[in-house]
């Protein structure tokens, strides 16, 4: 039978140009992330590491992102049945291209569940590549804590792992409910586990959280700790000048910058003993000057993120919350992160 | 949740692990990593429950979809007997298959969901449920002679008037003659019965 052009652009045309436009996007995003991850000057060392699994697994979550997000609207039925009777959407062409919602969420769904399978997989590979090439160079990028670790354990004792893991049970309890066969007999299955869904956007939600291998590159400490009297230093003054010694040997000096501040001006003023020198000469009297020490950080750090974590009473808390807000010329971004015990 | 066949459920489940058994077992075993056999263990699991589950069992209400081609596995697995008929049976034996996957990083997943579809087996047989083969229908040796079984033209066709005018007529029908077969309609050309 041979085909009417008319009638084929008339009944298939736009269906098929939104699917266009729907493939290019998720071709575009999986494209444009492989080649951050493959190419990415900030993911070097990274990329060293994990390799093609680290590109695939970012490229296909990008995917499954969008995905994700699209997949709940053509189900958001009072929208559309709002939308086919109004005033809004004129057009019969419109109108049945509105009709074509369900088809478009099975799609969505089809995507979703390819697109989970190569990202578990490049992930669990990725697992496996943290635990084998372990360095003690790069302990901040791994998500291993150390070499050879069970990549089981890595996939079950953190956030992303544990997450993405129960995310594939509940996909996998959906998708078997899904299949035509079981939605033509027992419609209820379908109806039930379907409504699954909510569990699997909490998950991730958490999934996506937690899943942060880079939080700050960390390059440097500044370690600033202010006390009333000379003795409370000692609590930690043995493990601060082991730290230092151990940067002095492993030629990296400026690792940690040791600053002590003694704010009660009466009373001895020194740590008594001869292997406390190197404190002794990073202890200042007074009071921190906050300001010139903001400005000095940003001006080392250009266009970087600092993170400032403050454990402390809410007078230091409040000026430093203030200090991380403030502009500064160097395009410095500071990240206030707050802890207190009393 | 009454007349809910858990079974067909179960069956879906265990049919996509054995699929997620193979993929991962072929992962691990080209990887070659760590313990790698038990890819190949997963490979050969995969593909025995993949047969084991293709065949669909029949309803116990209604008509069942066969999967393209089932009719032939029907045979081999109908041979098993109790061992496939019985779904406590098919749950031991598809938690026992998936704990040797659980150890590599690479099959795991496909443990998890074997497990799964083996606790919706479970549930299916504390329901009472079990597998039946489904049959190949028989097809009627004798088909009747088009038209041999028509001897009247329909008594009441179409255009029929409403129903009081019809239980009306054939009052007055009973009341005025005798012996008219069929209801009110009157056939202007007297009927013979020819057989084409």
């Amino acid at each position: 039978m041979a085909v009417s052009w008319r009638s084929w652009l008339a009944n298939e045309g736009v269906k098929h140009l939104c699917l266009f436009v729907w493939l290019s996007l998720n071709v575009l995003l999986f494209w444009k992330t492989f080649l951050l991850y493959n190419q990415g000057q900030e993911y070097h060392y990274l990329h060293q590491m994990l390799g093609l699994g680290l590109c695939l697994s970012r490229a296909s979550a990008s995917v499954l992102n969008l995905n994700c997000s699209l997949i709940l609207l053509p189900m958001c039925r009072t929208l559309l049945a709002y939308l086919r009777g109004s005033q809004k959407v004129p057009s019969r062409r419109t109108r049945r291209l509105l009709d074509k919602s369900r088809t478009f969420h099975i799609t969505c769904g089809v995507t979703i569940c390819i697109f989970s399978g190569v990202h578990v997989a490049a992930h669990l590979v990725n697992a496996l590549n943290f635990s084998v090439n372990y360095s003690e160079d790069f302990v901040e990028l791994n998500a291993a804590r150390y070499r050879d670790e069970d990549p089981r354990k890595l996939l079950f004792t953190t956030v992303p792992g544990l997450t993405g893991v129960c995310m594939v049970l509940v996909l996998f309890l959906m998708i078997t409910a899904s299949t035509y066969a079981i939605r033509v007999s027992n419609y209820d299955i379908f109806w039930y586990t379907h409504n699954l869904f909510f569990v699997f956007y909490m998950l991730l939600m958490l999934h996506v959280s937690g899943d942060d291998w880079e939080p700050y590159k960390l390059r440097r400490l500044y370690f600033i700790w202010v006390c009333r009297d000379i003795q409370s230093f000692r609590w930690f003054a043995d493990l601060l000048c082991v730290l230092h010694n151990k940067f002095w040997q492993e030629n990296r000096p400026d690792y940690v910058n040791i600053q002590l501040y003694l704010s009660q001006t009466d009373g001895i003023q020194k740590i008594i003993g001869e292997k406390y020198q190197a404190l002794n000469s990073r202890l200042f009297i007074g009071r921190p000057r906050w300001k010139l020490l903001f400005d000095e950080i940003a001006k080392c750090n250009r266009g970087k993120t600092v993170g400032v974590f403050c454990c402390g009473p809410s007078s230091i808390s409040k000026t430093l919350h203030k200090l991380s807000n403030r502009n500064n010329s160097y395009g410095t971004r500071f990240e206030y992160n707050k802890e207190s015990f009393s | 949740m009454g007349q809910i066949e858990w079974a067909m459920w179960a069956n879906e489940q265990a049919l996509a692990s054995g699929l997620i058994l193979i993929t991962g077992g072929i992962v691990a075993t080209a990887g070659q990593f760590t313990s790698w056999w038990f890819g190949t263990y997963s490979i050969v699991a995969g593909v025995f429950i993949c047969l084991l589950e293709y065949p669909r069992g029949k309803r116990r209400k209604g008509s069942t979809m066969e999967r393209c081609g089932q009719k032939y596995l029907t045979k081999v697995v109908k041979v098993l007997g109790p061992l496939s008929r019985n779904y406590y049976i098919r749950a031991v034996l598809h938690l026992g298959l998936s704990v040797p996957a659980g150890f590599l990083l690479a099959t795991i997943l496909g443990t998890a969901c074997l497990a799964i579809a083996s606790s919706i087996y479970l549930l299916a047989a504390f329901h009472g449920e079990q597998w039946t083969p489904i049959e190949p229908q028989p097809k009627p040796k004798e088909r009747p002679q088009v038209g041999g079984t028509i001897k009247q033209p329909p008594s009441n066709p179409p255009p029929r008037p409403p129903a009081e005018a019809r239980k009306k007529s054939s009052e007055e029908e009973a009341a005025a003659s005798a012996g008219v077969s069929g209801g009110p309609q009157e056939n202007p050309v007297p009927v013979v019965d020819e057989v084409v």
